[in-house]
């Protein structure tokens, strides 16, 4: 089968809908949602968007996690800002989705999609990780192809001969080009950006009243960044 | 109880992950830097992300804390002053005087300027933080001395 990658969309719903035209016209037989769907300005027009599709394949991020338990680490004016725009039962599905799917897809086999690693949604690694501490993460999966989001920066690296793709974020990607980053599988690995209006959405994201900044970052300063940050 | 100084407060969250900007920072970077030990809402706390966004440190703690918690480190945590120099809290809430005695105010922050650091008193006036202006500071008695001319 051929797959779309769309990752971290983050309520974004104006990116996500310039993607699904793009997607449209892709002709796949599934779209990973690869977590972090949801938490941004716009959660339910993204779901009423996204929960439809039936070639849709949901996986759990942490920030969807976070909005629906206690003590999370996300900002609480941050939860309860996104908490009171979609249904309490929205935030309890995506919160159990499942950690990782795994589907054959054309000229790749198997391939492993997943959040932040195969082994848990938050720990971070990026393009600038070493390798040992990917192998680290990557101990026991034997698809030969890997494809996570989480840090919103697009790339594609061999690791070990384990090929490692990250798809970007639909909705905050870390990038030098505006748009929505995302990927397209089968029969190889392509990396895609869709252009839209992302200074009208950063505006109306404003505007929305969302009590944070949507960050903004280069890939490199993303990664850098990241690599940064302990463990957690 | 170890004296405190406020290097800044939690301001608006920066994306999703528990980031924040810091508002009126000290300008001292090393307290915005991965590592750092601080006091946060009362809590220790320690950072465990900083980068900048629009030229302000952007920090993330562990525990985290509420917005608008005020941000200390411990004064022993400082570096020493040498002579003749000080903290811009520690000329907070000092009295001013000009050298002849007349009472001008108290101090209410040390605000950076161009060419020189800004006396703000609680009166409104505003007084240049140069040797010619500031003739004495005496911690021990809470007291600055202007020379007169100053102020009208």
């Amino acid at each position: 089968m051929r797959v779309a990658v769309l990752n971290d969309v983050h309520g974004n719903v104006r990116a996500l809908q310039a993607v699904l035209r793009d997607v449209e016209d892709a002709g796949v037989d599934a779209i990973v949602l690869g977590g972090d769907t949801l938490a941004g300005p716009w959660p339910a027009e993204t779901y009423e968007l996204l929960a439809p599709l039936e070639r849709a394949v949901w996986i759990r991020g942490n920030a969807d996690r976070e909005l629906a338990e206690e003590g999370g680490r996300a900002p609480s004016e941050l939860i309860e800002w996104v908490g009171g725009r979609v249904d309490r039962s929205v935030l309890e599905h995506v919160a159990t989705l499942p950690l990782t799917v795994s589907l054959e897809v054309d000229g790749l086999g198997d391939v492993l999609f997943c959040h932040a690693t195969p082994r848990n949604d938050t720990e971070i690694r990026t393009v600038l990780s070493s390798d040992e501490r990917w192998l680290e993460v990557l101990d026991g999966v034997t698809e030969r192809t890997v494809v996570c989001g989480h840090t919103h920066v697009q790339f594609d690296r061999t690791i070990s001969g384990i090929r490692i793709v990250n798809a970007g974020s639909v909705g905050m990607p870390y990038a030098d080009e505006p748009g929505a980053y995302w990927a397209l599988l089968g029969p190889g690995v392509e990396l895609r950006r869709t252009e839209y209006d992302t200074a009208a959405t950063l505006q109306a994201i404003e505007e929305t009243g969302i009590p944070t900044e949507w960050p903004q970052a280069t890939a490199k300063e993303a990664s850098e960044y990241f690599e940064t940050l302990a463990d957690d | 109880m170890t004296e405190r100084v406020v290097i800044g407060r939690v301001g608006k969250p920066h994306g999703l992950d528990g980031s924040f900007y810091v508002e009126r920072p000290s300008l001292d970077e090393r307290w915005w830097r991965v590592g750092a030990q601080l006091v946060a809402g009362g809590r220790e706390v320690q950072v465990v992300g900083a980068r900048r966004a629009q030229s302000r440190p952007v920090i993330k703690v562990d525990p985290p804390v509420e917005r608008g918690a005020v941000i200390e480190v411990d004064r022993s945590a400082l570096p020493p002053t040498e002579e003749d120099e000080y903290y811009a809290f520690e000329l907070v809430g000092l009295a001013v005087e000009e050298e002849d005695g007349r009472a001008l105010g108290v101090v209410e922050s040390v605000d950076p300027g161009v060419a020189n650091d800004v006396l703000a008193l609680d009166s409104g006036i505003l007084l240049p933080m140069v040797e010619d202006c500031v003739r004495e500071i005496d911690l021990d008695a809470r007291r600055i001395r202007i020379a007169t001319g100053f102020v009208d």
